[in-house]
């Protein structure tokens, strides 16, 4: 949990350091608004209770990046026809693409979105011309240390591109960072978004996303969350043409006294449209995790298919996992399935595993990575996911 | 033959929640022999067979286990794997995430470290699920989650054959099977005992019914009721049982109702 040292930052100070920001990447007046809905719009969370202990509707940071616009964000992969450019650039020389993807997302729905908005003063351009296969992934790297931060990532695949995007969050013990992910994936177009974090105990990690995804395009959007930081993501999705198809997977695992609260939201806005969400969730120590899983099919959507797969894994008892799969269907002739389980690791699966010559903690580590594994899989190279594995191994021992 | 070879059960006593479900086992499965456990349900042959495991769930209150001299009773139930024993489960246990290729290297290395190269595993793979009719895609299912039945009794049997135990005790193996995974559970058998590493296994087949027999003959039958055994013979007990059913084993010993 970050320390009290600071306070909540007063609209003052906010509409100060929107001020100070780039107005090449977002208008000053645009960033005042911005601002102005972080201010006013709730969280949507409960407020603070016996286990939940932080306000998310008052959160103390410092709304000065010292984050250096160009030199803050590294990219890597071979790109061909691909444009992959510094926000402060792509400001500069592809305003209108910028222009587009922020009215077609419109990140500022969310609290945290309009911050990241509003104080926005780096972040990247994914751009992929129509057809082309960007046959490598792009790995976009955040160089943000213990400072506050407000990156935007934007991605736009246009029809029939296909690409996948890495992005790595490099930061130490006292981060701040709000951040925007905006991807839009324009018909027969395919979008493999990843990223994994670990958030340390003084740091925080909010992330707003959105995801458009077009007449028989595709997107598979992956998560990793570890660490005793808090850490909190809105995710929406929005299958807007038929023929859509959407796979996402979050993988959870905070330890200490971390808190983590994922909403993820799936909407079916056209028919014949595709959804899986698989959530697997583990809390270890005294960590708290709240995932909200909600699929909205439209009238008009009929159909589609959609289902949420959510399980989780309670390691400790002083840990705590809330789960809240929501289905809302205002249509006929679709298919929509949920399923959520929570408890500890099974004795007999152990005793089974013992009895063919595993001892008590491999058969332990042997049965959480299995449980962990759809959301491993979901990751797009096979380092990223030994990677993973590695990293949830460490946690677990 | 040395005295201490074998699988040894003597004046087995166990309790499962306080309750004494074996009053007094006593058996011996020499190397290479082939003995059948039968008997009707609840006279405790899973509890034997889960005890000899080291179940947590089950109290060992008196008696003596070993194996080849080596006392089983002492050991973690993954020791007592890696000095041989083998369960095939009545009812093994699901494990979503962790693919059978994988678990089966993870185990075949507990119980036999470093014995097969990963390409003689590989090959040796291949060949036992075709003993056993298996589909390749199999390897890369995850371990007996949504698994069938029968499905999961030749998973069971793929295990006893890459992990080649010394003894092999079969918990209703057969149960739920037709009559295809029952031939294939048999074959699977005499392919295990055909193999060089099988050859000396002893095999305890726990069941309910004769018709497996059909498909193994075993060497000795014994038959158990309210927690001991209370009769032991050659093959043509099967038999008997398969005509009479156990009343008239009942009356003849005078076990409990």
């Amino acid at each position: 949990m970050p320390e009290g040292v600071l306070a909540p930052p007063t609209r003052d100070r906010l509409q100060s350091a929107a001020a100070l920001a780039d107005a090449r990447i977002l208008s000053h007046a645009a960033r005042s608004r911005a601002v102005d809905l972080y201010l006013t719009s709730g969280s949507g969370r409960t407020r603070p209770n016996r286990r939940w202990k932080v306000d998310l509707d008052a959160l103390a940071f410092d709304p000065i990046s010292e984050v250096d616009a160009e030199r803050g964000v590294r990219f890597s992969g071979s790109l061909g026809r691909a444009i992959a450019l510094p926000l402060a650039t792509a400001a500069r020389e592809h305003s209108e693409t910028l222009a587009r993807i922020t009215r077609l997302v419109d990140i500022e729905r969310w609290k945290f979105g309009a911050l990241a908005m509003g104080l926005s003063s780096f972040g990247a351009l994914v751009h992929v011309p129509a057809d082309y296969d960007v046959a490598e992934p792009i790995f976009i790297t955040y160089r943000i240390g213990a400072f506050s931060a407000f990156p935007r990532t934007l991605v736009l695949l246009e029809a029939g591109a296909r690409a996948t995007v890495i992005v790595d969050f490099q930061c130490d013990d006292g981060s701040f960072v709000a951040a925007s992910s905006e991807l839009i994936v324009e018909e027969r177009a395919h979008l493999h978004f990843a990223t994994a974090q670990r958030v340390d105990a003084k740091s925080v990690a909010l992330e707003s996303a959105v995801a458009r995804v077009g007449r028989d395009g595709s997107a598979v959007l992956a998560t990793a969350d570890f660490g005793a930081g808090l850490i909190v993501r809105d995710r929406e999705s929005s299958l807007d043409a038929p023929g859509a198809r959407l796979e996402q997977s979050a993988l959870f695992l905070p330890t200490g006294a971390g808190h983590l609260d994922v909403t993820a939201s799936v909407r079916h806005v056209a028919g014949s449209t595709t959804s899986q969400t698989v959530v697997k969730a583990a809390a270890g120590d005294s960590a708290i995790a709240r995932f909200l899983g909600n699929i909205v099919i439209l009238p008009h959507a009929a159909g589609s298919d959609a289902s949420l797969r959510d399980d989780a894994l309670i390691l400790t008892p002083r840990a705590h996992i809330d789960s809240v799969p929501a289905l809302e269907i205002a249509c006929n002739d679709v298919k929509a399935y949920h399923g959520a389980t929570v408890g500890a690791i099974d004795d007999e699966q152990i005793f089974y595993l013992r009895s063919r010559g595993l001892d008590e903690s491999e058969a332990r580590r042997t049965i959480a990575l299995g449980f962990f594994e759809p959301t491993v899989d979901a990751f797009p190279t096979a380092a990223l996911r030994d990677a993973l594995t590695q990293r949830i191994v460490e946690t677990l021992s | 033959m040395s005295e201490t070879m074998g699988l040894r059960v003597a004046g087995l006593r166990a309790t499962v929640e306080n309750t004494e479900i074996l009053r007094g086992i006593d058996l011996v499965v020499e190397p290479g022999k082939i003995h059948a456990l039968m008997g009707p349900n609840g006279s405790g042959k899973s509890t034997l067979a889960l005890s000899l495991a080291g179940h947590p769930h089950y109290q060992v209150t008196a008696g003596s286990a070993t194996l080849d001299g080596t006392s089983l009773l002492d050991l973690t139930p993954e020791k007592r794997a890696r000095a041989g024993l083998f369960l095939s489960f009545q009812y093994p246990a699901a494990i979503p995430g962790v693919k059978v290729a994988n678990f089966l290297h993870a185990a075949r290395q507990a119980v036999r470290p470093g014995s097969l190269a990963p390409a003689a595993f590989r090959a040796m793979l291949v060949e036992k699920m075709e003993i056993l009719g298996m589909d390749p895609s199999f390897m890369g299912r995850y371990l007996n989650d949504g698994f069938s039945g029968g499905e999961k009794k030749r998973l069971e049997m793929l295990q006893m054959a890459m992990l080649a135990p010394k003894y092999a005790i079969l918990d209703e193996t057969d149960s739920g099977l037709d009559v295809d995974a029952l031939r294939a559970v048999g074959d699977s058998i005499s392919a295990l005992r055909a193999s060089d590493e099988g050859r000396q296994a002893g095999m305890l087949i726990i069941t309910h019914y004769p018709r497996i027999l059909k498909h193994v003959t075993p060497d000795v039958v014994h038959v158990m009721m309210d927690g001991r055994i209370v009769l032991t013979g050659a093959h043509d007990l099967a038999e008997r049982i398969e005509r009479e059913g156990y009343d008239g084993i009942r009356d003849e010993v005078g076990a409990r109702a």
